[in-house]
């Protein structure tokens, strides 16, 4: 399943009361010229999301509505996560975006690293008082980029997509690895870990 | 995260090191950088500073000879390399190294399924095969044999029997189904055990013992060698499968369960290695801890009783399985149930008796089949940042002592707030009891408490007669030091054996509390 530049930027163009999808679209690190030639790496990218009901109202719905090319994965079958094996080490040159409950999230890292960069990793976590506690670690420049859209996403399908919109850009492997915490407002569904990966060597 | 050198070698000599490293495995596969790539080298489930288990660099071998050449350039520079296969031993110390600064010896690139014999039921497979590769190789080639895993499916076969796993069919005493091993000593020399060492042999896979002493299990749970084959017997599929679970309503029903289950077992009716699980593990794998209760400390009867009902469990459940041709089948349940029905509220279920949905069911029926799965994994979303160190003490199959674990590591844990969390894994004789200590790996107090209830509990178990089968890097010695009877004589005579077959100390130091001559008093 491939992604059109259209379907994403409808969704970023929906998603931001009163923005625009370019400067958008550039502030998420999307290249410019990429919007141009209608093909880029990012269209490559891939997220996979735990198929589970905790993970909010039919991810793989909206998900699939955005145009996003996704897989699910599973802890309980070992078919389904012998597909998510497979498709990891066809994936090459792709930007993988992770979102799932926290065992799930850590079963996968263990299967990427050190053979893929994860150059961040955000734990979204339901607090008292209808507030999301967001606490990202990672590299300095995606967080930041990704912080801007927190109070903008209403679920962790919107938020997948906003992740895997995210190029390698000027992201450097030499760059200083930072925490960030931030709240916004609750989203639907259980506690989340997130991950932004690239295979060794393209980051 | 600052690099580190491996003890005793200058930073030149590190850099030698690592170029000769590179010569024989390739750049690729030496792995040194502290941001991207040896993070995947540390225990996330860690209770003390991850500095103290930080590696100086992993080296990924592709094959015997390969790994060879690395031996020699450990031995040259004698620097202490830490073996690990699929390096998922979470919760006892995971793909981290016993102490900083050693390089770990990374055998996942050796990941052959060498033979799979399906007139004899077995498989030979290198170090980096997890349960989910051979479980795919099966069905790719419509094998009729089943594997027997670990709880998480991405275990490695060989590295799970080495550090005496047990898995859930009636092959689940995984050192038993071994037969037939290839081990790489310090010096380079390959060892085929058993029949191997005739050359030629018809019979590898098929006896274990050979002629003269039976050395295989030196190299389980040791750092005498580096194991890389080994032949596990696998079982046929057997004419029928029917899983079941009997759900127990009190806590003190522990003693009763136990003592019922003894003859069972010695019997063999029960053929597969059974479970008897308290709640919180079922109820772990299926919801978090603030679904029901968001205050501090041991969660109240009165919550645990609403759990018991909405999830439709007991305050024990036992899981089991009945293989054969249904006739046989019959009749064994029949024994069976009028065995665990003279337990007052027992409720048997099939699997046609509980729901699609139910998680942690459908996770234990694809177990007792053989069938991998990471389900299990879910214990760690039980509270936030979850994490666990396990507690594996061994007990007699008695009510007594069942009971006397159980309220030895309850009472502590509640004392030390945190919730029990167990369960026996029933073998022919003993039972593993596997407390699952979970703690939250984000918060430093409650990681200093967990750290040190399990200490508590060593030496608790220890006084009352009880060893671990099976520990955390950071236990090892300690645990190493309750097997202590005639001055350590167990002990010395491993220091003994590890003087004659690793001279230059490089495999792994201090696994198992079993140091090289040049550490021992260096020993944490």
């Amino acid at each position: 399943m491939s992604i059109t530049l259209s379907s994403r930027r409808t969704f970023l163009q929906a998603t931001v009361r009163g923005g625009a999808a370019l400067p958008l679209l550039t502030s998420l690190g999307v290249a410019t010229n990429a919007i141009a030639s209608d093909l880029t790496e990012t269209e490559n990218s891939l997220c996979l999301f735990e198929a589970d009901a905790a993970m909010g109202a039919d991810m793989a719905a909206g998900v699939r509505q955005i145009g996003l090319a996704y897989q699910t994965v599973t802890l309980d079958d070992a078919a389904g996560w012998s597909a998510m094996l497979d498709t990891l080490e066809s994936a090459r040159g792709r930007s993988l975006a992770v979102l799932g409950r926290p065992a799930t999230v850590f079963a996968v890292r263990g299967m990427l690293e050190p053979t893929w960069r994860v150059v961040l990793e955000g734990r979204h976590g339901r607090q008292v008082g209808s507030q999301m506690r967001h606490e990202f670690a990672g590299l300095d420049a995606p967080m930041k980029q990704l912080a801007g859209w927190l109070d903008r996403v209403r679920d962790p399908a919107q938020y997948a997509v906003v992740l895997a919109s995210m190029t390698r850009g000027e992201f450097s492997a030499d760059a200083e690895r930072k925490t960030l915490d931030l709240n916004s407002h609750v989203w639907p569904g259980s506690d989340l870990v997130s991950l932004l990966a690239w295979p060794k060597g393209v980051v | 995260m600052e690099s580190v050198l491996p003890p005793g070698i200058k930073r030149e000599q590190f850099a030698a090191l690592l170029a000769d490293l590179k010569k024989v495995v390739g750049r690729e596969f030496v792995f040194t950088d502290t941001q991207w790539e040896l993070p995947a080298y540390n225990d996330a489930y860690l209770t003390t500073p991850a500095e103290l288990h930080q590696p100086s660099a992993a080296v990924a071998p592709a094959n015997v000879e390969e790994l060879q050449r690395v031996l020699e350039v450990a031995r040259h520079y004698k620097a202490p390399l830490w073996t690990i296969s699929t390096g998922k031993n979470f919760a006892y110390g995971g793909p981290a190294p016993r102490k900083a600064g050693y390089i770990v010896l990374d055998l996942k690139r050796m990941n052959r399924i060498l033979e799979v014999n399906e007139k004899h039921g077995y498989a030979v497979v290198e170090p980096g095969v997890s349960y989910m590769d051979l479980y795919r190789h099966l069905q790719k080639i419509g094998s009729k044999l089943w594997v027997d895993c670990a709880a998480p499916g991405w275990g490695g076969v060989l590295p799970n029997m080495t550090e005496h796993g047990v898995g859930y069919t009636p092959y689940g005493d995984h050192v038993t189904m071994q037969c037939g091993m290839e081990v790489m000593l310090a010096d380079g020399t390959l060892v085929q055990t058993g029949m191997g060492a005739l050359p030629g042999s018809q019979t590898n896979h098929l006896y274990k013992y050979g002629l003269g002493p039976s050395v295989d299990g030196l190299f389980t749970q040791s750092n005498f060698g580096v194991v890389t084959k080994v032949g596990m017997w696998l079982m046929p599929e057997p004419p029928g499968y029917r899983p079941y679970m009997i759900t127990f309503e009190k806590e003190s029903d522990l003693h009763a369960i136990t003592e019922v289950l003894r003859p069972l077992k010695v019997n063999m009716l029960i053929p597969a290695v059974a479970m008897t699980v308290e709640m919180l593990w079922e109820a772990a794998v299926q919801i978090t801890r603030r679904d029901y209760y968001t205050g501090k400390g041991p969660i109240p009867d009165s919550v645990r009783k609403k759990m018991r009902s909405d999830l439709k469990i007991g305050a024990w459940n036992f899981y089991g399985a009945l293989y054969g041709p249904p006739p046989m089948m019959d009749n064994t349940w029949e024994v069976i149930h009028d065995a665990f029905a003279s337990i007052p509220g027992a409720k048997f279920y099939f699997d046609e008796d509980r729901s699609k949905d139910d998680v942690a069911w459908q996770y234990r029926k694809k177990l007792g089949a053989g069938i991998p799965n990471m389900t299990e994994y879910n214990v760690m979303n039980w509270i936030p940042n979850g994490a666990h160190i396990d507690f594996s003490p061994i007990s007699p199959v008695t009510g007594a002592d069942a009971t006397k674990q159980y309220e030895l590591i309850r009472d502590r844990c509640n004392k030390a707030g945190f919730d029990y969390c167990g369960e026996f894994a029933v073998g022919w004789r003993d039972m593993h009891h596997i407390f699952c200590l979970t703690f939250d790996r984000n918060d430093a107090k409650q990681k200093a408490r967990a750290n040190k209830l399990f200490g508590d509990l060593v030496d608790a178990a220890a006084a009352a007669g009880y060893g671990e089968y099976r520990t955390h890097v950071d236990f090892m010695d300690r645990i190493a030091g309750t097997y202590n009877w005639n001055d350590s004589a167990l002990l010395r005579m491993h220091e003994k054996v590890k003087d004659v077959v690793d001279p230059s100390g490089i495999l792994s130091p201090g696994k198992m509390g079993i140091w090289p001559k040049s550490m021992r008093k260096g020993k944490a």
